[in-house]
């Protein structure tokens, strides 16, 4: 019953979201409002029927339907509750589905919130979103369905997969099915896994929103900033969610992939970072479009290539083009994937040239000077794209072009993109340090250098108190340098701003701060990004730049020193099975400091039927992780093998996204400008001017 | 006699220290020697990993391996070099060949280029094609008030 009720509301959802498609744009090029209006119910209607969609898959989850393929291939008996829910992402279809059902709730609130005020580009914007949708719904319902059964065949005794019984075909033996069934990936076994799909999956789809609003805005030829205005929440938002990912899934592979490092430069890593870098861009650049009226064709081509770069990053990840630790889904559905990826990018772009040819995209101002900060946050949007390409080529690009030209496979791993992207990081953090003390419009070099001194000379005095303080390595200096000067400038800024209201208006300091938040929070919480970007860029130099790695084999009730200072004692080896079926080797370890006990650690080995997990142990503070995993063991001869990391500030990317996170949240925080009353006025003027040229409600559909 | 004697003594002496010397040299292979030479090649089953972090059977054995050229006297440039003609370009992190290499890094370096001339060319182009700045641009709040007091008006 819950396959059929999942399979009818998937095929429904598919259903609404083309019928949304054709009355949004018949009801807009024919004014007929009757239509629109129907489209935007049924663009609504999706997400309650992919809701109930998801709820059935959840239900046959939770309750053990293992006749669901898809149910049988992530769950068995042993699974807890916990993860029964969490497997819904764990495979591709469940997380194909899951997509989708995120992706209408995106266009179910944005067709909500954004109806009466961008009423002109919302037919289109519907449109949009629903095309999106329903390519994605289709996949879900035709090739990758999750509401599949087992069925067997009497006459051949063959298994088959399909929804509805096939002819003669019987149900499998409900007790055979529980016993085989197979179990959710154990890399997909932990907390962080909770979170890091759904947040990812969040920022991904969130991207159609802006998306959808400039295709609109390009297909309706409302070439204001309307729709920038409409959706600068909306790409923040799915920034923060795609931030969140990011820093959640380095959480992920620090805790359970066994390496001791958060990032990896793995390809389907790297399919993620690649929309954020277009995104980041992009919500840099619309800046300069809202305040100076330039960049117009820019904004549109990023917003293209984000949303580009995040269809081409499901792609990735999907189709199994690129092997990694994260094809963990591969199937039939990588061509129909580019060739969506392929229409949708070259309509847009069809569009946005066929635009700009007409001149209707031309800029209100004039670039005036290098050092002003439309010219700097062009810099910035050139950085930001020099590191999606060489990202995007050492992961994509070389080794694709390698096999197809040379038929020779290649990897460009760590050094490539140590080498490609450094230099690029540490331009963007100076950018990241000049550009808010330059000024719109005109900028002297003289003004901008003296606006730097204060911050230049903090970051002198650190660096120089750094060096003292620790080894010497001039490229690390160089590059904690760079971080803190951007992060000195945003706090500068931010306490210059607060100093101004205490002399002036004689505020205590944290009533200061508090209401130069909330006056100009986009400013404001945009400085914090920043500041939690540099403390980002500290833990990456620190547990780069200063990481110690060894490998040490020892005996039971040894102690080995490690470093000058740590040492580490063998204390024991325990092997048991767990409820949920895996054998548990694990090693208790005691962290010595200076002679003195600091800490007991466990590092394991968890074995699963299908493969090994190796779960570091680790001594955690902010100054730096002793961090140990176990690799070994001869249990009847007493000694242990073990790879022995300290990560020295690493602590600190997490907590500097925790920062980013906060300040993102307070830039998108909603602001009342226009009050409630004056925008219901305007509404109501907009459809009454609107309906001038339209036919009356009623009149059709 | 005694004088050669005690030369002789001294010359075994000599030879016996040498003896216990060389010994002494040969070299002892830490799992950090090993580990040295491994972070530097990629599992040649699962692509994208680093030898030193893979488990599979492929990789241990490929450890011993090195374990045994390292033993050999060779240097870790040369066992790189060894199992690059083994196993092919795919086990580095980036290629030994020349046209492999260039193919790596020539053509981000070329777009990276491509991508500073387009910025030149939109600062030159919409520097000189586009209407005159207005000397300041005005603060969020001053727009937003402009937006309200245009709208008060255009709805009377």
């Amino acid at each position: 019953m819950l396959a059929e009720i999942g399979y009818l509301a998937l095929a429904l959802s598919f259903a609404a979201s083309l019928y949304a498609i054709v009355a949004s744009v018949w009801g807009e090029r024919t004014h007929h409002e009757d239509w629109v209006n129907s489209g935007r119910n049924a663009a609504m209607l999706t997400f309650a029927l992919l809701t109930l969609a998801i709820g059935a898959l959840w239900v046959a989850l939770i309750t053990e339907q293992y006749q669901l393929s898809y149910v049988w291939s992530v769950s068995d008996p042993q699974t807890p509750l916990f993860y029964r829910v969490t497997a819904l992402w764990g495979a591709q279809r469940g997380s194909l589905l899951f997509w989708c059902w995120l992706m209408s709730g995106f266009a179910f609130g944005a067709t909500l919130l954004n109806w009466r005020s961008d009423r002109r580009l919302m037919p289109y914007a519907v449109a949009y979103m629903m095309a999106v949708l329903a390519f994605f719904v289709g996949i879900t319902l035709f090739i990758e369905n999750p509401f599949a059964r087992w069925w067997i065949d009497p006459a051949s005794g063959q298994e088959l997969q399909s929804v509805f019984a096939p002819a003669g075909a019987l149900a499998p033996n409900p007790t055979r099915l529980a016993q085989t069934a197979q179990g959710l990936n154990p890399l997909l076994r932990h907390f962080g896994m909770i979170i890091h799909p759904p947040m990812l999956y969040l920022g991904f789809v969130g991207f159609v929103v802006p998306f959808a609003f400039a295709m609109s805005a390009l297909a309706s030829g409302d070439l204001t900033t309307n729709w920038i205005k409409a959706t600068r929440r909306w790409a923040l938002v799915a920034w923060l969610f795609l931030s969140l990912g990011l820093i959640l899934g380095g959480r992920w592979a620090y805790d359970v992939l066994g390496w001791g490092g958060y990032w990896g430069w793995d390809p389907v890593e790297n399919a993620a970072f690649l929309p954020w870098l277009v995104g980041t861009a992009f919500i840099h650049s619309v800046m300069i479009q809202e305040k100076r009226g330039m960049l117009k064709v820019w904004n549109m081509a990023l917003v293209i290539l984000t949303f580009s770069a995040v269809i081409f990053g499901t792609f990735a990840t999907r189709s199994g083009v690129i092997q990694s630790v994260h094809s963990f889904a591969r199937s039939s559905i990588g061509l129909p994937m580019l060739l969506f990826w392929a229409g949708m990018t070259g309509v847009s772009v069809w569009l946005l040239v066929w635009r700009w040819q007409r001149g209707e995209l031309r800029d209100e101002h004039a670039f005036v000077s290098i050092f002003s900060r439309e010219s700097l946050f062009v810099l910035n949007n050139v950085v930001f794209l020099a590191l999606t390409a060489v990202i995007f080529w050492g992961s994509f690009g070389a080794p694709i072009l390698s096999e197809l030209v040379f038929n020779t496979s290649i990897t460009l791993g760590v050094d490539y993109f140590m080498q490609v992207t450094v230099p690029l990081f540490a331009l963007m953090y100076l950018l990241m340090g000049v550009a808010p003390l330059s000024a719109w419009s005109a900028t002297s070099l003289v003004r901008l250098g003296g606006a730097l001194l204060v911050p230049l000379g903090l970051t002198l005095v650190t660096v120089l108190l750094i060096a003292l303080t620790s080894p010497f390595d001039a490229g690390a200096m160089l590059a904690y340098g760079l971080v803190f000067l951007a992060g000195y400038v945003a706090l500068y800024e931010t306490l210059r701003g607060a100093y101004a209201r205490v002399r002036g208006r004689g505020e205590a300091w944290h009533v200061a701060i508090a209401r130069l938040f909330g006056r100009n929070q986009r400013r404001y919480g945009g400085y914090m990004v920043h500041l939690g970007i540099t403390v980002i860029g500290i833990g990456v130099i620190g547990s780069t730049a200063f990481q110690y790695e060894t490998r040490r084999t020892l005996d039971i009730g040894e102690t080995q020193a490690i470093t000058a200072d740590y040492s580490l004692r063998f204390d024991g080896f325990q092997r048991g099975l767990s409820a949920d079926g895996r054998v548990v080797n694990v090693a208790s370890l005691t962290v010595l400091r200076n002679d003195g006990q600091v800490a007991q650690i466990q590092p394991r080995i968890d074995e699963y039927p299908t493969m090994p997990m190796t779960i570091a142990g680790a001594h955690s503070t902010l100054e730096k992780d002793f961090y140990v995993l176990l690799t070994g063991y001869d249990e009847a001869q007493g000694y242990g093998v073990f790879k022995i990391y300290i990560n020295p500030l690493v602590n600190l990317v997490w907590w500097g996204g925790l920062v980013l996170i906060l300040g993102t949240l307070l830039a998108v925080y909603p602001k009342e400008i226009v009050p409630q009353d004056l925008r219901e006025r305007s509404y109501r003027q907009q459809v009454a001017i609107d309906s001038k040229g339209r036919k009356p409600a009623g009149a059709s559909a | 006699m005694r004088r050669a004697s005690l030369w002789l003594v001294l010359g075994l002496l000599l030879c016996g220290a040498s003896v216990v010397g060389a010994q002494s040299t040969a070299p002892t292979i830490t799992l950090d020697d090993v580990h040295r030479v491994a972070e530097r090649l990629y599992c040649p089953v699962c692509e994208n990993i680093p030898l030193d972090d893979c488990g599979t059977a492929t990789c241990m054995q490929w450890k011993g391996e090195i374990e045994l050229l390292l033993r050999e006297g060779k240097s870790d440039d040369e066992i790189v070099d060894l199992f690059v003609a083994q196993y092919g370009e795919h086990v580095v992190g980036i290629p030994h060949n020349p046209t492999l290499r260039a193919l790596s890094f020539v053509p981000p370096l070329l777009l990276v280029l491509g991508l500073i001339g387009l910025g030149v060319l939109m600062f030159l182009r919409f520097g000189r094609g586009a209407p005159a700045a207005s000397a300041t641009a005005a603060s969020t709040q001053d727009e937003a008030d402009a937006f309200r007091a245009r709208l008060e008006q255009d709805l009377g």
